[in-house]
């Protein structure tokens, strides 16, 4: 079962993190695929290094981007179990495991991660409230039971990853995710996750002011879908 | 009169365009020759835009013209917008199938991309 499950992580200027990130993850998973979204530093040799196939975007697209060449990458492989994963060192290798695990117990299309029914370690008191009202706009535009979203720790079986068509290829794509589970009529299951997050994860993951873009994004892709 | 000439031979030169265009986008190309015969009518009869605007309930021509053209413009944004997103897209699926193509195995691993 393990040989046809993929982990896809994309990667953008990750050279400090990426090879310890690759470690711990390689402890759980024979198969990983990193996408190196056109970094300007060694991302993509350190993680050939560390022992994962390696795709780069010959220019910068962007983590949506990313994600969806990994997912298709891993399809093309016979993936039967695909886990989407952060480069920068804040998820754990061993919840993904147990999402994994939780997939095929339940025989579900997909598994999502929550901090909030896990633990946010170091997470801030403003971008906590940033993420719940993020939640609670996609509760109230998917009418998904979730209690975390911008997640990039997730699964999808191979059904659901072959349906899912991501076109945000900018940050938005965590909310387009969740609007095609909605609207595929997937099955999903919630599971609690800890994010550890660092000085090196605050400073690289989204700001304040990406909910703006990422609002536009949602937007103009609703004017002409 | 220089004025007027040299404006009605770059609106006539937009008409013809536009004409040569049409297959491509029709809806544009009408548009785009229908608001250079406008122009080319207001340019040659300037009082003619004092009326219209008198009769729409718009106090000057000059205002009409100015309305019209922000109208024209905003619409000419919203069309190269799609048109852009439009090239974005294809051109993610070009680098994503370059990205695919060339991807690279580790060192332990026999691995042909092209499959």
């Amino acid at each position: 079962m393990q040989s046809k499950v993929w982990l896809v992580i994309p990667a953008y200027n990750e050279a400090r993190v990426i090879s310890p990130t690759l470690t711990d993850a390689k402890a759980y998973f024979s198969n990983i695929v990193v996408v190196d979204d056109h970094s300007s530093d060694a991302t993509g040799d350190l993680a050939l290094s560390a022992g994962a196939y390696v795709c780069r975007h010959p220019v910068n697209l962007g983590q949506g981007a990313a994600l969806f060449t990994g997912i298709q990458f891993a399809l093309l492989q016979g993936a039967e179990t695909i886990v989407t994963f952060d480069a920068d060192g804040q998820h754990s290798a061993r919840d993904a495991t147990a999402m994994v695990q939780v997939l095929h117990k339940e025989n579900c299309d997909v598994v999502l991660a929550s901090r909030f029914l896990g633990k946010a370690e170091g997470l801030s008191r403003r971008k906590r409230l940033f993420l719940q009202l993020a939640t609670s706009y996609t509760r109230a535009t998917t009418q998904l039971a979730i209690t975390d979203t911008h997640n990039g720790l997730r699964v999808f079986s191979r059904r659901a990853a072959e349906q899912i068509q991501i076109r945000q290829n900018r940050m938005a794509h965590a909310s387009e995710i969740l609007e095609q589970i909605a609207t595929l009529g997937l099955s999903y299951v919630e599971v609690p996750c800890t994010i550890t997050y660092t000085d090196y994860s605050m400073a690289k993951g989204q700001h304040m002011s990406g909910a703006f873009t990422i609002l536009t994004d949602l937007f103009m892709r609703r004017l002409y879908k | 009169m220089m004025i007027q000439a040299i404006l009605v031979f770059t609106l006539a030169a937009l008409f013809a365009y536009a004409l040569s265009q049409r297959r491509r986008s029709t809806l544009v190309s009408f548009v785009i020759m229908g608001s250079s015969v406008g122009g080319g009518v207001l340019v040659i009869f300037p009082d003619a835009a004092n009326v219209v605007a008198h009769e729409l309930g718009i106090g000057r021509g000059a205002d009409l013209i100015f309305y019209v053209f922000t109208l024209i413009a905003l619409a000419a944004i919203f069309n190269l917008h799609l048109r852009l997103r439009a090239a974005s897209e294809v051109s993610t699926e070009l680098a994503r199938a370059i990205a695919l193509l060339s991807a690279r195995a580790p060192r332990e691993t026999h691995f042909d991309a092209a499959n």
